[in-house]
């Protein structure tokens, strides 16, 4: 009996503890409404992907740089986490009280960060759409905005490419000119392109998706994108129609049936596979080292390309890095100040170059980063047609979904339509 | 396992084992294997031990290549690049990350030693009321999966009372969130190495012990000066798990701290696999095999506590 | 040990030859060496736990934030295909990695304790797989296994079988996943027995000789019971660890194919941190804890007849 009471009286202590009012924190004084040049205080920032390496740094502190020439009196404290752990930071710093003033993530993370309130609108500081569709692609607009407002400014894009090889092209007959530009000659070229041994082994791969298992997001993505499909309008998804399925059988049939490809199969250093030979065509990274030291004269025969969308438009998937507003900062001024200090240009480039991406602001297009290889430069001509992987406030959810539905239809346990079907509730939860 | 032996035999022999036996000479001579059966045992261990290493080989000699070699599959590399070492220890402050990781591998081990196999010792030979209900405590607790203690267990860290800011109720501050006492304290002891010392000290004869007890010597001094040593075999084993988890540990200390001066080694690691596409293999791997080797230089020293009949030499002398 | 200590205050055994005396400083000894385990582990680990267990009665997507919803996570979980699937998985990959990793182990330990050469040196060859980083384990598993030109294949084509796509192969893969189970577990189960026999006594094994057994008759009569205490801890020890498989799927097949080895950890990490819903992941925990406790419970039984208290 007494036990039972001690048993009690600890799971009222803990139910407090775990569900209770989670206060205190903060970051130090603010002076928010002052002058920028007077306020101290300390600014928490957390960054995804930046390696904790002196390159890491070197480009922190440039951001840090730039935001001292406003804030000269402000501490930065700068938290690294690689982006499989961002979330075990953003849950732990919420559920302690102790939010970022500033934080970094992946652009289709923005929404349901707002909704769990990490991060804060950024309209009452005169943060206004109409303002990033001039300085940024305005593809990358959409997925920073929630309830209509903006919530996060984008920084760099991640585009993928398609890529292929010219030597490859001509052993197979086909005009090195000439690239596909609709999926049904994507899969028609990787069928000719696709080299096997006696015993049936891939020897050249005819089309890389360049994923691992339970990974062909971004692959269907792009695909769908091709068909003039968008995965989401605003919060409502609209990736359950004829052109889905059509993107997703598309794949299926490359995988499963013309076997131009081995499902889930990477190199072990885990680099897409045309820029190293091994396939003749497929998705590929935007930037390519063309030194000794990367892939050297190979760069010679890979050419980039994109598929096109039904009114001719090319289309290229990109990913992103965004930066806004931590929810509960008490300095919002500053906090918004360092976002813009990531979105300066010379802070773009550099971050560019850590992130294997492309500055996103319009005007960055001749940048030294960009020309240096032909990967970027092509990345960076596109960036007006673009598609992402993002969708509301249950994007969290549905992602976890998205991967290993977009396989069991690859693998052939599942019919598309059906796969889509049931993603689409996942969705409208 | 139903055998032969006389059942009988077995209990007495046990009696026997303890007190009788008392030249050690006696028990020295090993018989030796047929010629046959040890040639057949040196090749499966050798095959066997080869499949083990094969990964720990394939870390080291893809150290030494090039960026574009590791793409495909390869064991020896083209020339041996002792150059990457360099570079991998000057990507980053590594210098900092060993010594971080050293502090908490001490500062963890250290404690665990004394804490945990002092329960064990506790759990195993001294009556007590409920101890049955107390094993069974710890080895509830060794079940939980950490991933879902992460949150918690944070919450629990930035409540301590009294610290970083905090107020007497754990309010208020910062608690040790982002200073050494996160990544230590919650770490120096463990359920899994109390159960591990419950399980060698349970097999000890309680015979010397008592014959202690009737010399004067107190109950500590018995654990201390007595039983510890006899479970040395323990004390190394858990030695080395430990050390291998707090030089292993990742997801916790990235959690707990925020500050580039307190994070470990595997957060230095983990830089190299960053970037979208160009993980740094070479410089990984590099670093990997320096990781490594401390962790095996501590095994091939403390496995040499391993040789039977430990047990029985501590009890003569 | 003839040093007379001081007799410990009045309740000493030499003083007060009273057993119940002794005893009462016996037990009171215990709680004190008990104590600094006990209230560390409440504090750092009971607590943390029982949070979780609150958490999995509300809607919490981040710990502090949710309302009390009852049962509804459990009956929500009850139609879960995929935690369904997971615990099915989960069930799966530990009746083959523990039953399989533990007679390995025993044999090997048998092996490297014998007066044998190079005995370190091979000791320290089953050793490395517990320190080598997991993501080299997995690029070399990863090639083992590679669909085309894979060591796994090459063996198969070696008896004239038919190729695999092992872990890309959502019947194959969960399989394919025990073996590296097995031989990542190897090292540190092999560490236990290697040092359980060591309290092995060799005076018994000897007069066991003497009395003319068979080395197949001290094996089971001698050396198997020494190992009891070894056999229940490693038992439970690799249960528990095979329940909370993570690192490894993580590093090679991240829960696929279609989810074939999406593994209860894994699904709960999912759950807890890419989907952000702590409290259905911490119902998914408990549910967890209660099977690894069944299981637990099942073994202990299996050992009664030969376990020491």
């Amino acid at each position: 009996m007494k036990r039972n009471l001690t048993v009690a009286a600890l799971f009222t202590a803990t139910a407090f503890l775990a569900t209770g009012c989670a206060s205190g924190g903060g970051s130090g004084s603010s002076d928010s409404g002052g002058d920028a040049g007077e306020a101290t205080g300390t600014l928490r920032v957390v960054v995804p992907n930046f390696s904790a390496d002196n390159e890491g740094q070197a480009v922190f502190q440039s951001i840090v740089d730039v935001f001292h020439e406003t804030y000269p009196n402000m501490d930065v404290q700068p938290d690294f986490v690689p982006y499989d752990n961002l979330n075990q930071k953003i849950s732990t710093s919420l559920a302690s009280g102790q939010g970022y003033d500033v934080v970094s993530a992946g652009v289709g993370w923005v929404q349901p960060l707002a909704d769990l309130g990490a991060l804060q609108s950024l309209d009452p500081m005169g943060v206004t759409q109409d303002e990033l569709e001039e300085s940024v692609y305005p593809s990358f607009v959409p997925p920073v905005l929630f309830d209509d407002e903006v919530y996060a400014i984008p920084i760099v894009a991640n585009p993928r490419l398609l890529a292929y090889s010219k030597s490859a092209f001509e052993a197979a007959g086909l005009d090195p000119a000439q690239p596909p530009k609709t999926l049904e000659e994507l899969r028609e070229y990787a069928q000719k392109l696709t080299i096997r041994d006696a015993s049936g082994n891939i020897t050249q791969t005819g089309f890389d998706f360049w994923a691992p298992p339970s990974n062909y997001r971004q692959q269907f993505v792009n695909f769908f994108g091709s068909l003039g499909g968008q995965m989401f309008d605003g919060e409502e998804p609209t990736f359950n129609t004829d052109a889905g399925v059509e993107a997703l059988t598309t794949i299926k049939e490359m995988v499963s049936d013309d076997k131009t490809s081995l499902y889930g199969f990477e190199n072990t250093a885990k680099t897409s596979l045309v820029s190293t030979g091994e396939a003749a065509m497929g998705f590929a990274s935007p930037y390519v080292d063309c030194t000794d030291a990367g892939i050297g004269a190979k760069c010679d025969d890979l050419e980039y390309f994109l598929l096109e969308d039904p009114d001719g438009e090319p289309v290229m998937y990109t990913g992103g890095r965004v930066a806004g507003v931590g929810g509960d900062t008490e300095n919002p001024e500053a906090a918004l100040a360092f976002v813009r200090a990531m979105q300066d240009p010379s802070v773009q480039e550099k971050i560019s170059a850590m992130d294997v991406g492309v500055p996103i602001s319009i005007d960055a297009a001749d940048s030294d980063f960009v020309k240096s290889n032909p990967a970027s430069t092509f990345a960076t001509e596109h960036l007006g047609n673009t598609v992402s992987e993002y969708g509301g406030a249950t994007f969290l959810d549905f992602r976890a979904e998205f991967g290993p539905s977009l396989d069991a239809v690859i693998l052939g346990d599942q019919t598309a339509e059906d796969a889509l079907s049931a993603l689409e509730q996942v969705a409208l939860q | 396992m139903a055998t032969s032996l006389d059942p009988v035999q077995a209990p007495a022999l046990t009696a026997g084992a303890v007190g009788q036996f008392a030249d050690p000479t006696a028990s020295s001579p090993r018989r030796r294997l047929p010629q046959l059966g040890r040639i057949a045992l040196y090749l499966v261990l050798s095959v066997g031990g080869f499949l083990m290493v094969v990964p720990f080989l394939w870390m080291f000699l893809t150290s030494l290549k090039s960026l574009s070699e590791v793409n495909t599959f390869s064991l020896l590399p083209e020339g041996f690049r002792w150059q990457n070492y360099v570079d991998a220890l000057n990507a980053a402050p590594f210098g900092l990350y060993f010594r971080n990781s050293l502090i908490v591998v001490v500062g963890q081990t250290l404690p665990t030693l004394a804490i945990a196999t002092a329960a064990g010792y506790a759990l195993a030979q001294l009556p007590m009321r409920g101890k049955g209900k107390i094993l069974n405590y710890f080895i509830a607790l060794l079940v939980v999966p950490f991933q879902v203690l992460i949150v918690p267990l944070f919450l629990v860290v930035r409540a301590i009372p009294l610290a970083g800011g905090n107020d007497i109720l754990g309010q208020g501050g910062t608690g040790w969130i982002n200073t050494w006492w996160a990544l230590i304290i919650p770490f120096i002891s463990s359920p899994l190495f109390v159960f591990l010392a419950r399980q060698f000290f349970v097999s000890l004869p309680a015979d010397l012990a008592d014959a202690a007890r009737v010399d004067g010597v107190t109950e500590l001094g018995i654990f201390v000066r007595i039983m510890a040593p006899l479970a040395k075999p323990a004390f190394v084993t858990i030695a080395l798990f430990n050390v291998e988890s707090a030089w292993n540990g990742f997801i916790w200390p990235l959690v707990a701290t925020s500050d580039e001066r307190l994070r470990p080694l595997q957060f230095g690691l983990a830089t190299f696999a960053q970037g979208a596409g160009t993980i740094q293999w070479p410089l990984l791997m590099a670093m990997s095999t320096l990781a490594t080797l401390p962790m095996i230089l501590l095994f091939v020293f403390g496995q040499r506590y391993f040789i039977a009949g430990l047990a029985n030499t501590g009890i003569k002398g | 040990m003839t040093a007379i200590k001081e007799a410990p205050a009045s309740r000493g055994a030499a003083t007060s030859r009273r057993p119940s005396g002794v005893e009462r400083a016996k037990s009171r000894a215990g709680w004190i060496l008990l104590a600094p385990a006990l209230i560390h582990s409440f504090i750092f680990i009971a607590v943390p736990a029982i949070i979780a267990v609150v958490l999995s009665f509300t809607d919490a997507r981040i710990v502090g934030r949710g309302g009390f919803i009852g049962f509804d996570n459990y009956i929500e979980l009850a139609g879960d295909t995929k935690f369904l699937r997971a615990l099915g998985s989960t069930l799966i990959y530990t009746a083959g990695v523990v039953p399989v990793g533990m007679a390995i182990a025993i044999v090997i330990a048998l092996a490297l304790n014998q007066n044998i050469r190079a005995r370190g040196f091979f000791r320290t060859l089953f050793y490395v797989p517990v320190v080598t980083s997991t993501v080299a384990v997995a690029a070399v598993w990863l090639w083992i296994y590679n669909p085309s030109a894979g060591l796994a294949n090459q063996v198969l084509a070696l008896f004239g079988l038919e190729r695999s796509s092992w872990l890309t192969d959502p019947d194959i893969a969960l399989p394919a996943l025990i073996v590296i189970g097995i031989w990542q577990g190897l090292g540190a189960k092999m560490i236990i027995y290697l040092a359980a026999l060591q309290g092995i006594s060799e005076e018994l094994i000897e007069a066991a000789r003497l009395d003319g057994a068979s080395r197949w008759q001290i094996f089971w009569n001698v050396t198997w019971p020494g190992l009891a205490p070894a056999h229940f801890f490693v038992l439970v020890t690799s249960i528990a660890s095979s329940f909370q498989v993570f690192d490894l799927v993580f590093v090679t097949t991240g829960g696929g194919p279609a989810n074939a080895t999406n593994v209860l950890t894994f699904d709960i990490f999912t759950n807890a941190f890419q989907r952000l819903q702590s409290g259905y992941a911490s119902a998914e925990t408990v549910i967890m804890l209660i099977f690894v406790g069944i299981l637990i419970y099942l073994g202990r039984l299996s050992q009664r007849e030969t376990k020491d208290n």
